[in-house]
């Protein structure tokens, strides 16, 4: 536990309480793009991603396909997307100037989420506006008795307004 | 633009799906500088 706080003192992350020098650690969210292409090179590996309740897969632009990742809880990570082709799935967004584009795909990642996996959790903090091409969301809360309160869908090309209020 | 307060609720993927994630940083900059973009995530089909 002590070498977990030296670490997560020493370079500013997130480690777990049993995490030892030389694992992977959580990089808080650039605050700024100047601080987000400062982190470009840095030799470290960054994920993006969603929190959930099993291991999924997250494509990683630049990897060489899917990782297993055992942790995929959002970490602000600064990984790019070189396709822009995901952007002609939205309607609305086909009209964009390539110059534009070419940001907003810089600017992004892509995730692989499987079915059933948790990609909002309470207490996590909107570090991602999420674009679904595909697919559907289902957001609900829990009641302090535990029970589950089904709130709404988000289905492809939505947005949500809790994350953008 | 995006809320800066810690989500409330649950949110589960109902079927296998490929998100896009747009950074903080980058979702803001282009609310600011794009029409296209507010128009896009604003307006239409708000949930």
């Amino acid at each position: 536990m002590r070498a977990s706080q030296q670490g997560a003192e020493a370079h500013k992350v997130a480690t777990p309480e049993n995490g030892q020098p030389g694992e992977d650690a959580i990089v808080p969210t650039p605050q700024a793009m100047v601080e987000a292409e400062a982190r470009i090179g840095e030799g470290t590996t960054r994920r993006s991603g969603i929190s959930r309740q099993g291991p999924c897969d997250l494509r990683i632009p630049g990897d060489a396909g899917y990782r297993r990742a055992d942790t995929c809880r959002t970490t602000g990570g600064v990984a790019r997307t070189e396709d822009e082709g995901w952007i002609d799935r939205f309607e609305g967004l086909t009209n964009l100037a390539a110059k534009m584009r070419t940001e907003w795909a810089h600017g992004s990642q892509i995730a692989s989420v499987p079915a059933g996996a948790q990609v909002v959790a309470p207490g996590q903090s909107a570090d991602n506006l999420m674009l679904l091409p595909p697919g559907s969301v289902r957001v609900q809360q829990r009641s302090e008795t535990g029970r589950e309160v089904f709130l709404y869908r988000v289905h492809a090309g939505e947005s949500c307004v809790l994350t953008t209020a | 633009m995006l809320a800066f307060e810690d989500c409330a609720v649950d949110g589960i993927a109902e079927t296998d799906m490929t998100a896009v994630f747009i950074l903080r940083v980058t979702s803001d900059d282009l609310v600011a500088r794009s029409r296209v973009f507010r128009e896009f995530v604003f307006p239409a089909g708000v949930t």
